[in-house]
């Protein structure tokens, strides 16, 4: 069965004018960025163009894999998958520390390859567990979330220890270790790695529609169907980010203090 | 009896034991005096091991820094900075945090806490949020929490100032009472000094070029 072959046939078929007139969208926000000085137009319109390039890029690339059964590819593309998202982490963080590529790459693909891996062998139970359907998009959806919820524990924990190093240090002196000392900080840094899926989790199908499953509708499946497989995307997710956000805090607390528990001379403000 | 604090070869101090060299003894204060910026404050952060700074050799009861704990170090030693720097909550939940660090558990005990509290006369603004105290209110907040790890050497940075006339007899009668406890009190100042303490050694923090 070739990939296009079941979908293609009840959806409105989409072109590159489509394409062209919904990219206007982003005019907004580089107009906004130019009207309040945000300094951010060449971020967006990098953004978009990555974007396009990136996901056509995939498409052929899912093309390709889904008309082979290499499982180790499969693996490969996972792997690619992770490095890339912790990277995007690494390189947006708000704080520059030595070593965040490690912490970012490493709070991101634990809980990510665990909870895909609990999705796949132990939730769907597909007859290949290599099938190349449930794994990738699984992953991609998986890291999508955790990115955004390692990438503000990192930046709310670093920040916190960054703005407020003259309070952490007074409590080292007092006696606290550099746990103690951040208790609070690395609590708040959770709490908002976890905000964004707790918060879709509280609007799911009252609010919004979530992607996949809107997408699995377009594509013809049930909506029930595609509701269960929304719902086991979504605890996933919450695993996932949850994981992510405690790992990457755990992480910090250890990286960004040194072993005279003193705060590292490398952290610094982007 | 070794003194509780030394520094040798550091190269910015003078003193009545010559340059480069402080001695501090238990029951003893001494005072630090050198123009702002010269770098009184970064002397103490060298004290408790805060920057990667290695200026001068520093023994505590004779063990040289390096070969203390870290844990030990920032127990044996008690700073108070030039400002409380803006915790979160209530003075009340600052202290109660203080004393839940499991280093200083079984330390200070609730009847001496209460009692340099009375000292201090800070009952009355513990449940005040601490961003919200006065200069003087916070400086006293400061010096009720150096005492929960009981400190043996207390590193003082202008403890004085935002202090009105009452509250700076206060803060002599909390220093000759710690020093009758046994501490060794190391006071950063560039004020003329009380009569309490007019006899006290006089140390200097020059400024060097680099």
């Amino acid at each position: 069965m070739t990939p296009d072959a079941t979908v293609a046939q009840n959806l409105v078929q989409l072109g590159w004018t489509d394409l062209a007139l919904v990219s206007l969208c982003l005019l907004v926000n580089v107009a906004l960025s130019f009207h309040y000085r945000l300094a951010m137009h060449t971020t967006l319109l990098m953004a978009g163009l990555r974007t396009t390039v990136q996901l056509t890029l995939v498409g052929f690339v899912l093309q390709r894999i889904f008309a082979v059964d290499k499982p180790l590819l499969v693996l490969g593309i996972l792997l690619l998958m992770v490095v890339m998202a912790g990277t995007t982490i690494s390189q947006r963080s708000s704080h520059i520390f030595p070593g965040r590529w490690l912490v970012a790459v490493g709070s991101i693909s634990f809980p990510a390859f665990l909870m895909v891996g609990y999705g796949v062998f132990l939730v769907i139970r597909p007859d290949n567990w290599a099938d190349p359907r449930y794994a990738i998009p699984l992953m991609g959806m998986v890291l999508g979330n955790s990115l955004t919820a390692v990438h503000l524990t990192m930046d709310r924990y670093t920040q916190a220890v960054f703005d407020r190093r003259r309070a952490v240090e007074h409590l080292l002196c007092l006696g606290a270790t550099p746990q103690e000392a951040t208790l609070e900080d690395a609590r708040a840094a959770v709490r908002s790695g976890m905000t964004p899926i707790l918060n879709a989790m509280l609007i799911a199908g009252v609010v919004s529609l979530p992607g996949m499953m809107t997408g699995q509708i377009l594509g013809g499946t049930p909506p029930l169907m595609a509701v269960r497989y929304q719902i086991v995307i979504m605890f996933l997710l919450a695993g996932a980010t949850a994981l992510g956000s405690a790992l990457c805090v755990l992480w910090l607390r250890r990286r960004l203090f040194d072993a005279r528990e003193r705060v590292i001379g490398g952290l610094r403000a982007r | 009896m070794l003194p509780a604090l030394e520094i040798q070869n550091h190269p910015q101090l003078e003193g009545p034991n010559g340059p480069g060299t402080l001695l501090l003894r238990a029951k003893e204060v001494a005072f630090l005096e050198g123009e702002s910026g010269s770098g009184k404050t970064r002397l103490l952060r060298r004290l408790l091991d805060l920057d990667a700074d290695t200026h001068g050799d520093v023994f505590l009861a004779g063990t040289p820094l390096a070969e203390i704990s870290v844990r030990e170090l920032r127990q044996r030693v008690g700073w108070l900075p030039q400002d409380l720097p803006d915790h979160r909550g209530t003075g009340r939940e600052l202290l109660h945090r203080i004393r839940s660090f499991a280093r200083n558990r079984d330390c200070l005990d609730e009847t001496a806490l209460g009692s340099w509290k009375e000292l201090l006369e800070l009952e009355p603004h513990l449940d005040t949020e601490i961003r919200l105290l006065s200069g003087g209110e916070k400086r006293r907040l400061s010096l009720l929490t150096v005492m929960i790890p009981c400190p043996q050497v207390l590193l003082f940075d202008e403890p004085e100032t935002g202090l009105d006339p009452r509250r700076r007899e206060a803060l002599d009668r909390f220093v000759v009472r710690a020093v009758d406890e046994g501490k060794a009190i190391l006071w950063v100042s560039h004020r003329e000094q009380t009569a309490a303490f007019a006899t006290a050694p006089r140390y200097r923090v020059v400024r060097r070029s680099a």
